[in-house]
Protein backbone atom coordinates (compact mmCIF):
# COMPACT_ATOMS: atom_id res chain seq x y z
CA UNK A 1 0.00 0.00 0.00
CA UNK A 2 2.71 2.42 1.02
CA UNK A 3 4.59 1.37 -2.11
CA UNK A 4 1.61 2.23 -4.33
CA UNK A 5 1.22 5.63 -2.68
CA UNK A 6 4.93 6.37 -3.08
CA UNK A 7 4.69 5.36 -6.71
CA UNK A 8 1.71 7.66 -7.21
CA UNK A 9 3.54 10.57 -5.58
CA UNK A 10 6.82 10.10 -7.43
CA UNK A 11 5.11 9.58 -10.79
CA UNK A 12 3.44 12.97 -10.71
CA UNK A 13 6.35 14.73 -9.00
CA UNK A 14 8.93 13.57 -11.52
CA UNK A 15 6.57 14.53 -14.31
CA UNK A 16 6.25 11.07 -15.85
CA UNK A 17 2.55 11.80 -15.95
CA UNK A 18 1.53 15.42 -16.19
CA UNK A 19 0.29 16.83 -12.86
CA UNK A 20 -2.50 18.39 -14.90
CA UNK A 21 -3.91 14.89 -15.56
CA UNK A 22 -2.86 13.17 -12.35
CA UNK A 23 -2.24 15.39 -9.32
CA UNK A 24 0.22 14.17 -6.72
CA UNK A 25 -0.98 12.30 -3.67
CA UNK A 26 -0.17 15.24 -1.41
CA UNK A 27 -2.03 17.69 -3.66
CA UNK A 28 -5.07 15.38 -3.62
CA UNK A 29 -4.94 15.14 0.17
CA UNK A 30 -4.69 18.92 0.46
CA UNK A 31 -7.79 19.27 -1.74
CA UNK A 32 -9.52 16.65 0.36
CA UNK A 33 -8.65 18.48 3.56
CA UNK A 34 -10.25 21.67 2.27
CA UNK A 35 -13.23 19.83 0.80
CA UNK A 36 -14.22 18.17 4.08
CA UNK A 37 -15.03 21.65 5.40
CA UNK A 38 -17.37 22.16 2.47
CA UNK A 39 -21.03 21.64 3.36
CA UNK A 40 -21.85 20.82 -0.25
CA UNK A 41 -19.86 17.62 0.04
CA UNK A 42 -22.08 16.36 2.84
CA UNK A 43 -25.37 17.32 1.23
CA UNK A 44 -24.23 15.55 -1.97
CA UNK A 45 -23.24 12.43 -0.07
CA UNK A 46 -26.60 12.67 1.68
CA UNK A 47 -28.50 12.85 -1.63
CA UNK A 48 -26.67 9.89 -3.14
CA UNK A 49 -26.81 7.75 -0.01
CA UNK A 50 -30.47 8.44 0.79
CA UNK A 51 -31.63 7.62 -2.76
CA UNK A 52 -29.53 4.46 -2.59
CA UNK A 53 -30.91 3.47 0.83
CA UNK A 54 -34.54 4.01 -0.17
CA UNK A 55 -34.02 2.00 -3.35
CA UNK A 56 -32.29 -0.86 -1.54
CA UNK A 57 -34.98 -0.91 1.18
CA UNK A 58 -37.71 -1.27 -1.44
CA UNK A 59 -35.72 -4.00 -3.19
CA UNK A 60 -35.31 -5.91 0.08
CA UNK A 61 -39.01 -5.75 0.85
CA UNK A 62 -39.97 -6.95 -2.64
CA UNK A 63 -37.25 -9.39 -3.68
CA UNK A 64 -36.65 -11.39 -0.51
CA UNK A 65 -40.27 -12.48 0.14
CA UNK A 66 -40.89 -13.04 -3.56
CA UNK A 67 -37.73 -15.14 -3.91
CA UNK A 68 -38.55 -17.19 -0.81
CA UNK A 69 -42.10 -17.74 -2.02
CA UNK A 70 -40.68 -19.68 -4.97
CA UNK A 71 -39.64 -22.37 -2.48
CA UNK A 72 -43.33 -23.02 -1.79
CA UNK A 73 -44.64 -22.81 -5.32
CA UNK A 74 -42.91 -24.64 -8.14
CA UNK A 75 -45.07 -22.99 -10.85
CA UNK A 76 -44.10 -19.55 -9.55
CA UNK A 77 -40.43 -20.55 -9.64
CA UNK A 78 -40.68 -21.79 -13.21
CA UNK A 79 -42.59 -18.71 -14.30
CA UNK A 80 -39.95 -16.39 -12.85
CA UNK A 81 -36.71 -18.23 -13.63
CA UNK A 82 -36.18 -17.40 -17.32
CA UNK A 83 -37.81 -14.01 -17.06
CA UNK A 84 -35.50 -12.86 -14.27
CA UNK A 85 -32.43 -14.49 -15.86
CA UNK A 86 -33.22 -12.71 -19.12
CA UNK A 87 -33.94 -9.29 -17.68
CA UNK A 88 -30.86 -9.22 -15.51
CA UNK A 89 -28.53 -9.54 -18.50
CA UNK A 90 -29.82 -6.17 -19.70
CA UNK A 91 -27.60 -3.43 -18.24
CA UNK A 92 -29.98 -1.36 -16.13
CA UNK A 93 -28.09 1.85 -16.85
CA UNK A 94 -29.62 1.65 -20.34
CA UNK A 95 -32.94 2.59 -18.76
CA UNK A 96 -31.54 5.88 -17.50
CA UNK A 97 -32.42 8.00 -20.58
CA UNK A 98 -36.01 6.75 -20.65
CA UNK A 99 -36.30 7.32 -16.90
CA UNK A 100 -35.12 10.91 -17.40
CA UNK A 101 -38.10 11.40 -19.72
CA UNK A 102 -40.47 10.12 -17.07
CA UNK A 103 -39.06 11.50 -13.82
CA UNK A 104 -36.89 14.38 -14.97
CA UNK A 105 -33.66 14.94 -13.09
CA UNK A 106 -34.90 14.20 -9.59
CA UNK A 107 -34.24 12.01 -6.54
CA UNK A 108 -36.99 9.64 -7.75
CA UNK A 109 -34.97 9.01 -10.89
CA UNK A 110 -32.05 7.71 -8.82
CA UNK A 111 -34.30 5.64 -6.57
CA UNK A 112 -36.02 3.96 -9.52
CA UNK A 113 -32.69 3.27 -11.22
CA UNK A 114 -31.32 1.71 -8.02
CA UNK A 115 -34.42 -0.50 -7.77
CA UNK A 116 -34.15 -1.63 -11.40
CA UNK A 117 -30.50 -2.49 -10.89
CA UNK A 118 -30.53 -4.15 -7.49
CA UNK A 119 -33.71 -6.19 -7.61
CA UNK A 120 -32.48 -8.85 -10.09
CA UNK A 121 -29.33 -10.13 -8.37
CA UNK A 122 -31.12 -10.33 -5.02
CA UNK A 123 -34.08 -12.13 -6.55
CA UNK A 124 -31.81 -14.60 -8.37
CA UNK A 125 -29.75 -15.34 -5.26
CA UNK A 126 -32.80 -15.77 -3.01
CA UNK A 127 -34.48 -18.04 -5.56
CA UNK A 128 -31.31 -20.11 -5.84
CA UNK A 129 -31.10 -20.34 -2.05
CA UNK A 130 -34.74 -21.33 -1.71
CA UNK A 131 -34.14 -24.17 -4.16
CA UNK A 132 -30.78 -25.40 -2.99
CA UNK A 133 -32.10 -26.90 0.25
CA UNK A 134 -30.77 -30.31 1.11
CA UNK A 135 -33.66 -32.66 0.19
CA UNK A 136 -32.70 -35.03 3.00
CA UNK A 137 -33.25 -32.25 5.56
CA UNK A 138 -36.72 -31.65 4.16
CA UNK A 139 -37.54 -35.36 4.18
CA UNK A 140 -36.27 -35.66 7.74
CA UNK A 141 -38.45 -32.75 8.81
CA UNK A 142 -41.43 -34.37 7.08
CA UNK A 143 -40.79 -37.64 8.90
CA UNK A 144 -40.78 -35.75 12.17
CA UNK A 145 -44.22 -34.46 11.27
CA UNK A 146 -43.40 -30.79 10.73
CA UNK A 147 -46.04 -28.88 8.79
CA UNK A 148 -45.25 -27.22 5.47
CA UNK A 149 -45.02 -23.87 7.17
CA UNK A 150 -42.73 -25.20 9.90
CA UNK A 151 -40.45 -26.75 7.29
CA UNK A 152 -40.35 -23.46 5.44
CA UNK A 153 -39.44 -21.58 8.59
CA UNK A 154 -37.02 -24.01 10.16
CA UNK A 155 -35.36 -25.66 7.16
CA UNK A 156 -35.77 -23.60 3.99
CA UNK A 157 -35.31 -20.17 5.54
CA UNK A 158 -32.00 -20.77 7.36
CA UNK A 159 -30.68 -22.68 4.39
CA UNK A 160 -31.52 -19.85 1.96
CA UNK A 161 -30.16 -17.10 4.20
CA UNK A 162 -26.47 -17.30 3.12
CA UNK A 163 -27.54 -16.97 -0.54
CA UNK A 164 -29.75 -14.02 0.32
CA UNK A 165 -26.88 -12.32 2.16
CA UNK A 166 -24.66 -12.75 -0.92
CA UNK A 167 -27.48 -11.28 -2.99
CA UNK A 168 -27.79 -8.30 -0.65
CA UNK A 169 -24.06 -7.62 -0.90
CA UNK A 170 -24.13 -7.68 -4.72
CA UNK A 171 -27.34 -5.62 -4.87
CA UNK A 172 -26.05 -2.98 -2.45
CA UNK A 173 -22.75 -2.60 -4.27
CA UNK A 174 -24.13 -2.26 -7.79
CA UNK A 175 -26.96 -0.12 -6.46
CA UNK A 176 -24.36 2.33 -5.15
CA UNK A 177 -22.58 2.32 -8.52
CA UNK A 178 -25.71 3.37 -10.42
CA UNK A 179 -26.76 5.86 -7.72
CA UNK A 180 -23.49 7.68 -8.35
CA UNK A 181 -23.55 7.09 -12.11
CA UNK A 182 -26.99 8.71 -12.38
CA UNK A 183 -25.88 12.08 -11.03
CA UNK A 184 -22.59 11.76 -12.90
CA UNK A 185 -24.33 11.41 -16.27
CA UNK A 186 -27.45 13.54 -15.99
CA UNK A 187 -26.36 15.97 -13.26
CA UNK A 188 -28.61 17.03 -10.43
CA UNK A 189 -27.62 16.56 -6.81
CA UNK A 190 -25.26 13.82 -5.74
CA UNK A 191 -21.66 12.73 -5.46
CA UNK A 192 -21.38 12.05 -9.19
CA UNK A 193 -22.43 15.59 -10.06
CA UNK A 194 -19.91 16.90 -7.56
CA UNK A 195 -17.08 14.97 -9.23
CA UNK A 196 -18.11 16.33 -12.63
CA UNK A 197 -18.33 19.89 -11.32
CA UNK A 198 -14.76 19.65 -9.97
CA UNK A 199 -13.59 18.35 -13.35
CA UNK A 200 -15.54 21.05 -15.16
CA UNK A 201 -13.89 23.74 -13.03
CA UNK A 202 -10.47 22.36 -13.97
CA UNK A 203 -9.78 21.36 -10.35
CA UNK A 204 -8.25 17.96 -11.04
CA UNK A 205 -6.91 17.67 -7.48
CA UNK A 206 -10.42 18.25 -6.13
CA UNK A 207 -11.86 15.75 -8.60
CA UNK A 208 -9.40 13.11 -7.37
CA UNK A 209 -10.19 14.02 -3.75
CA UNK A 210 -13.89 13.44 -4.38
CA UNK A 211 -13.21 10.17 -6.15
CA UNK A 212 -11.25 9.11 -3.06
CA UNK A 213 -14.28 10.08 -0.93
CA UNK A 214 -16.52 7.97 -3.18
CA UNK A 215 -14.10 5.05 -2.89
CA UNK A 216 -14.10 5.35 0.90
CA UNK A 217 -17.90 5.39 0.86
CA UNK A 218 -17.90 2.21 -1.22
CA UNK A 219 -15.34 0.62 1.08
CA UNK A 220 -17.41 1.59 4.12
CA UNK A 221 -20.54 0.07 2.62
CA UNK A 222 -18.78 -3.21 1.71
CA UNK A 223 -17.16 -3.47 5.15
CA UNK A 224 -20.45 -2.84 6.91
CA UNK A 225 -22.15 -5.50 4.81
CA UNK A 226 -19.46 -8.10 5.48
CA UNK A 227 -19.71 -7.40 9.23
CA UNK A 228 -23.52 -7.70 9.11
CA UNK A 229 -23.22 -10.95 7.19
CA UNK A 230 -20.82 -12.31 9.79
CA UNK A 231 -23.21 -11.43 12.58
CA UNK A 232 -26.33 -12.81 10.97
CA UNK A 233 -24.65 -15.96 9.72
CA UNK A 234 -22.57 -16.64 12.84
CA UNK A 235 -24.03 -20.15 13.01
CA UNK A 236 -23.21 -20.99 9.39
CA UNK A 237 -20.11 -23.02 8.54
CA UNK A 238 -18.85 -20.53 5.94
CA UNK A 239 -18.35 -17.92 8.68
CA UNK A 240 -16.72 -20.11 11.28
CA UNK A 241 -13.20 -19.30 12.33
CA UNK A 242 -10.57 -21.55 10.88
CA UNK A 243 -11.89 -21.42 7.36
CA UNK B 1 -47.72 -31.80 -8.16
CA UNK B 2 -47.98 -29.77 -11.29
CA UNK B 3 -47.26 -31.67 -14.47
CA UNK B 4 -43.91 -31.12 -16.23
CA UNK B 5 -45.68 -29.83 -19.34
CA UNK B 6 -47.31 -27.02 -17.39
CA UNK B 7 -43.99 -26.19 -15.72
CA UNK B 8 -42.16 -26.04 -19.04
CA UNK B 9 -44.90 -23.86 -20.51
CA UNK B 10 -44.55 -21.50 -17.56
CA UNK B 11 -40.78 -21.42 -17.86
CA UNK B 12 -40.67 -20.42 -21.52
CA UNK B 13 -44.13 -18.92 -21.78
CA UNK B 14 -43.85 -16.22 -19.10
CA UNK B 15 -41.13 -14.12 -20.78
CA UNK B 16 -42.86 -14.50 -24.15
CA UNK B 17 -46.19 -13.65 -22.55
CA UNK B 18 -44.75 -10.51 -21.01
CA UNK B 19 -43.32 -9.43 -24.37
CA UNK B 20 -46.70 -10.07 -26.01
CA UNK B 21 -48.38 -8.11 -23.24
CA UNK B 22 -46.03 -5.16 -23.85
CA UNK B 23 -46.78 -5.34 -27.58
CA UNK B 24 -50.56 -5.27 -27.17
CA UNK B 25 -50.64 -2.90 -24.21
CA UNK B 26 -48.48 -0.33 -25.98
CA UNK B 27 -50.28 -0.82 -29.29
CA UNK B 28 -51.97 2.46 -30.16
CA UNK B 29 -50.51 3.97 -27.00
CA UNK B 30 -50.86 7.72 -26.89
CA UNK B 31 -48.38 8.04 -24.02
CA UNK B 32 -45.51 10.31 -24.86
CA UNK B 33 -42.82 8.19 -23.24
CA UNK B 34 -44.13 4.68 -23.87
CA UNK B 35 -44.56 4.52 -27.63
CA UNK B 36 -46.04 1.41 -29.25
CA UNK B 37 -43.52 -1.42 -29.33
CA UNK B 38 -44.12 -1.87 -33.05
CA UNK B 39 -42.99 1.72 -33.67
CA UNK B 40 -39.94 1.15 -31.46
CA UNK B 41 -38.98 -1.92 -33.47
CA UNK B 42 -39.46 -0.07 -36.77
CA UNK B 43 -37.16 2.65 -35.49
CA UNK B 44 -34.74 0.05 -34.15
CA UNK B 45 -34.32 -1.46 -37.61
CA UNK B 46 -34.04 1.96 -39.22
CA UNK B 47 -31.39 3.20 -36.75
CA UNK B 48 -29.19 0.13 -36.63
CA UNK B 49 -29.14 -0.45 -40.37
CA UNK B 50 -28.13 3.20 -40.79
CA UNK B 51 -24.87 5.05 -40.07
CA UNK B 52 -25.28 4.46 -36.30
CA UNK B 53 -24.26 0.85 -36.89
CA UNK B 54 -20.78 1.84 -38.01
CA UNK B 55 -20.42 4.96 -35.87
CA UNK B 56 -21.78 3.72 -32.55
CA UNK B 57 -22.43 -0.02 -32.38
CA UNK B 58 -19.18 -1.29 -33.91
CA UNK B 59 -16.88 0.99 -31.83
CA UNK B 60 -18.68 -0.02 -28.63
CA UNK B 61 -18.38 -3.73 -29.35
CA UNK B 62 -14.71 -3.46 -30.41
CA UNK B 63 -13.79 -1.48 -27.29
CA UNK B 64 -15.66 -3.90 -25.08
CA UNK B 65 -13.87 -6.90 -26.58
CA UNK B 66 -10.42 -5.25 -26.34
CA UNK B 67 -10.97 -4.02 -22.77
CA UNK B 68 -12.37 -7.32 -21.60
CA UNK B 69 -9.63 -9.35 -23.27
CA UNK B 70 -7.00 -7.20 -21.53
CA UNK B 71 -8.79 -7.72 -18.21
CA UNK B 72 -8.65 -11.49 -18.72
CA UNK B 73 -4.98 -11.44 -19.77
CA UNK B 74 -3.98 -9.43 -16.69
CA UNK B 75 -6.37 -10.75 -14.05
CA UNK B 76 -5.98 -14.51 -14.48
CA UNK B 77 -2.16 -14.72 -14.15
CA UNK B 78 -2.13 -12.09 -11.41
CA UNK B 79 -4.94 -13.84 -9.56
CA UNK B 80 -3.10 -17.14 -9.83
CA UNK B 81 0.00 -15.52 -8.31
CA UNK B 82 -2.11 -14.03 -5.50
CA UNK B 83 -3.72 -17.39 -4.92
CA UNK B 84 -0.37 -19.14 -4.62
CA UNK B 85 1.43 -16.58 -2.47
CA UNK B 86 -0.14 -15.45 0.79
CA UNK B 87 2.58 -12.79 1.10
CA UNK B 88 1.68 -11.21 -2.22
CA UNK B 89 -1.98 -11.40 -1.32
CA UNK B 90 -1.44 -9.66 1.99
CA UNK B 91 0.67 -6.91 0.44
CA UNK B 92 -1.84 -6.16 -2.30
CA UNK B 93 -4.96 -6.51 -0.16
CA UNK B 94 -5.54 -2.84 0.80
CA UNK B 95 -5.12 -1.76 -2.80
CA UNK B 96 -7.37 -4.45 -4.30
CA UNK B 97 -10.03 -3.94 -1.61
CA UNK B 98 -10.13 -0.19 -2.17
CA UNK B 99 -10.18 -0.41 -5.96
CA UNK B 100 -12.81 -3.12 -5.87
CA UNK B 101 -15.16 -1.08 -3.67
CA UNK B 102 -14.66 2.04 -5.74
CA UNK B 103 -17.97 2.57 -7.53
CA UNK B 104 -16.83 2.28 -11.17
CA UNK B 105 -18.86 5.28 -12.24
CA UNK B 106 -16.84 7.57 -9.99
CA UNK B 107 -13.59 7.05 -11.89
CA UNK B 108 -15.04 7.79 -15.35
CA UNK B 109 -13.73 11.40 -15.32
CA UNK B 110 -10.13 10.18 -14.84
CA UNK B 111 -9.72 8.46 -18.23
CA UNK B 112 -11.93 11.14 -19.79
CA UNK B 113 -9.40 13.75 -18.68
CA UNK B 114 -6.30 11.64 -19.30
CA UNK B 115 -7.17 10.21 -22.74
CA UNK B 116 -10.02 12.40 -23.88
CA UNK B 117 -13.18 10.78 -25.23
CA UNK B 118 -12.55 7.82 -27.50
CA UNK B 119 -10.90 4.44 -27.72
CA UNK B 120 -8.38 4.81 -24.87
CA UNK B 121 -10.94 6.07 -22.41
CA UNK B 122 -13.50 3.36 -23.11
CA UNK B 123 -11.00 0.51 -23.13
CA UNK B 124 -9.31 1.59 -19.90
CA UNK B 125 -12.66 1.99 -18.16
CA UNK B 126 -13.92 -1.43 -19.26
CA UNK B 127 -10.57 -2.93 -18.26
CA UNK B 128 -10.67 -1.32 -14.81
CA UNK B 129 -14.25 -2.34 -14.08
CA UNK B 130 -13.88 -5.92 -15.32
CA UNK B 131 -10.50 -6.74 -13.80
CA UNK B 132 -11.42 -6.98 -10.10
CA UNK B 133 -14.19 -9.59 -10.16
CA UNK B 134 -11.95 -11.86 -12.27
CA UNK B 135 -8.90 -11.19 -10.10
CA UNK B 136 -10.74 -12.01 -6.89
CA UNK B 137 -12.45 -15.09 -8.29
CA UNK B 138 -9.14 -16.42 -9.60
CA UNK B 139 -7.39 -15.76 -6.28
CA UNK B 140 -10.14 -17.54 -4.34
CA UNK B 141 -10.35 -20.34 -6.89
CA UNK B 142 -6.61 -21.05 -6.79
CA UNK B 143 -6.57 -20.83 -3.00
CA UNK B 144 -9.46 -23.25 -2.78
CA UNK B 145 -7.71 -26.06 -4.69
CA UNK B 146 -7.44 -29.20 -2.61
CA UNK B 147 -3.85 -29.18 -1.25
CA UNK B 148 -3.83 -32.99 -1.30
CA UNK B 149 -4.38 -32.96 -5.05
CA UNK B 150 -1.38 -30.65 -5.42
CA UNK B 151 0.79 -32.81 -3.14
CA UNK B 152 -0.24 -35.98 -4.92
CA UNK B 153 0.73 -34.45 -8.24
CA UNK B 154 4.11 -33.40 -6.80
CA UNK B 155 4.70 -36.91 -5.45
CA UNK B 156 4.11 -38.25 -8.95
CA UNK B 157 6.97 -36.03 -10.06
CA UNK B 158 5.11 -33.22 -11.82
CA UNK B 159 7.03 -29.97 -11.70
CA UNK B 160 5.37 -26.75 -10.54
CA UNK B 161 4.45 -25.69 -14.07
CA UNK B 162 2.78 -29.00 -14.78
CA UNK B 163 0.96 -28.89 -11.45
CA UNK B 164 -0.31 -25.45 -12.34
CA UNK B 165 -1.52 -26.52 -15.76
CA UNK B 166 -2.83 -29.98 -14.94
CA UNK B 167 -4.17 -29.60 -11.41
CA UNK B 168 -4.57 -26.05 -10.13
CA UNK B 169 -6.00 -24.21 -13.14
CA UNK B 170 -8.60 -26.85 -14.08
CA UNK B 171 -9.76 -27.02 -10.46
CA UNK B 172 -9.97 -23.22 -10.25
CA UNK B 173 -11.86 -22.96 -13.55
CA UNK B 174 -15.48 -23.03 -12.22
CA UNK B 175 -14.98 -20.10 -9.78
CA UNK B 176 -13.01 -18.19 -12.43
CA UNK B 177 -15.95 -18.53 -14.81
CA UNK B 178 -18.32 -17.29 -12.12
CA UNK B 179 -16.08 -14.24 -11.71
CA UNK B 180 -15.99 -13.65 -15.47
CA UNK B 181 -19.78 -13.62 -15.56
CA UNK B 182 -19.95 -10.91 -12.92
CA UNK B 183 -17.23 -8.97 -14.77
CA UNK B 184 -19.21 -9.18 -18.03
CA UNK B 185 -22.22 -7.46 -16.48
CA UNK B 186 -20.11 -4.69 -14.93
CA UNK B 187 -18.02 -4.33 -18.10
CA UNK B 188 -21.10 -3.85 -20.29
CA UNK B 189 -22.41 -1.21 -17.89
CA UNK B 190 -19.02 0.53 -17.94
CA UNK B 191 -19.11 0.54 -21.74
CA UNK B 192 -22.53 2.22 -21.71
CA UNK B 193 -21.63 4.70 -18.95
CA UNK B 194 -18.41 5.70 -20.73
CA UNK B 195 -20.34 6.50 -23.88
CA UNK B 196 -23.06 8.37 -21.99
CA UNK B 197 -20.54 10.61 -20.28
CA UNK B 198 -18.20 11.31 -23.16
CA UNK B 199 -21.10 11.64 -25.66
CA UNK B 200 -18.70 11.20 -28.54
CA UNK B 201 -19.01 7.74 -30.00
CA UNK B 202 -20.56 4.48 -28.95
CA UNK B 203 -23.93 3.11 -28.05
CA UNK B 204 -24.08 5.00 -24.75
CA UNK B 205 -23.42 8.26 -26.57
CA UNK B 206 -26.16 7.41 -29.07
CA UNK B 207 -28.89 6.97 -26.42
CA UNK B 208 -27.91 9.99 -24.36
CA UNK B 209 -27.87 12.21 -27.45
CA UNK B 210 -31.27 10.83 -28.50
CA UNK B 211 -32.58 11.56 -25.01
CA UNK B 212 -31.19 15.09 -24.97
CA UNK B 213 -32.87 15.84 -28.30
CA UNK B 214 -36.18 14.41 -26.99
CA UNK B 215 -36.16 11.69 -29.61
CA UNK B 216 -38.25 9.20 -27.60
CA UNK B 217 -38.37 6.51 -30.28
CA UNK B 218 -34.63 6.82 -30.85
CA UNK B 219 -33.96 6.47 -27.12
CA UNK B 220 -36.06 3.33 -26.98
CA UNK B 221 -34.30 1.96 -30.06
CA UNK B 222 -30.98 2.47 -28.27
CA UNK B 223 -32.27 0.86 -25.09
CA UNK B 224 -33.45 -2.20 -27.02
CA UNK B 225 -30.03 -2.46 -28.69
CA UNK B 226 -28.19 -2.29 -25.35
CA UNK B 227 -30.50 -4.95 -23.95
CA UNK B 228 -29.94 -7.13 -26.99
CA UNK B 229 -26.18 -6.65 -26.67
CA UNK B 230 -26.34 -7.74 -23.03
CA UNK B 231 -28.32 -10.85 -23.91
CA UNK B 232 -26.05 -11.80 -26.84
CA UNK B 233 -22.81 -11.28 -24.86
CA UNK B 234 -24.14 -13.30 -21.92
CA UNK B 235 -25.48 -16.01 -24.22
CA UNK B 236 -22.11 -16.32 -25.96
CA UNK B 237 -20.41 -16.56 -22.60
CA UNK B 238 -22.75 -19.29 -21.35
CA UNK B 239 -22.12 -21.23 -24.56
CA UNK B 240 -18.35 -21.02 -24.07
CA UNK B 241 -18.72 -21.92 -20.41
CA UNK B 242 -20.78 -25.01 -21.11
CA UNK B 243 -18.10 -26.12 -23.61
CA UNK B 244 -15.10 -25.43 -21.39
CA UNK B 245 -16.69 -26.72 -18.20
CA UNK B 246 -18.39 -29.71 -19.83
CA UNK B 247 -16.06 -32.03 -17.91
CA UNK B 248 -17.01 -30.31 -14.65
CA UNK B 249 -20.79 -30.59 -14.97
CA UNK B 250 -20.40 -34.08 -16.39
CA UNK B 251 -18.25 -35.10 -13.46
CA UNK B 252 -20.71 -33.59 -11.01
CA UNK B 253 -23.62 -35.47 -12.53
CA UNK B 254 -21.65 -38.71 -12.44
CA UNK B 255 -20.73 -38.11 -8.80
CA UNK B 256 -24.36 -37.43 -7.93
CA UNK B 257 -25.69 -40.52 -9.67
CA UNK B 258 -22.95 -42.70 -8.27
CA UNK B 259 -23.70 -41.83 -4.67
Amino acid sequence: MALALTAWQSLSMTGVVSPRDVPSFTATMRALASDVQNAELYTSIGHSVSAWLIGIAIVLVVAVPLGLLTALSRPLYEAMLFTVEGVRTIPSIAALPVLVFIYGISPQLTVVLVIFTAVWPLLIQTMAGAHDVDPISIQTAQVYGLSRFQIFRQVTLPSALPYTMTGIKIAANIGLIVAIAASLIVGGEGLGALIVSAAGAGRVDLMYARIVVTGLLGLGVSTLLVLTERRILRWHSSQRIGR
Amino acid sequence: MTSPVVLRTLRFGTPLGLLAFWWFWSNGSESLYFPPLSDVLDRFVEVWTGPAFRNDLVPSVVRFVVGFALALIIAIPLGTAFGLSSRLRRDALPLTEFSRSLPVAAIVPIPLLAFGPGFGMDVSLILFSAIFPILLATTDGVRGVDPQAVETARVYGLNMRQVLREVILPAAMPPIFAGIRVALAIGISAMVIAGMLSSSQGIGAYVILAQQSFDVLGTWAGLVMIGLLGIVINGTFLLIQSRVLAWHTGWRRAAKEGS
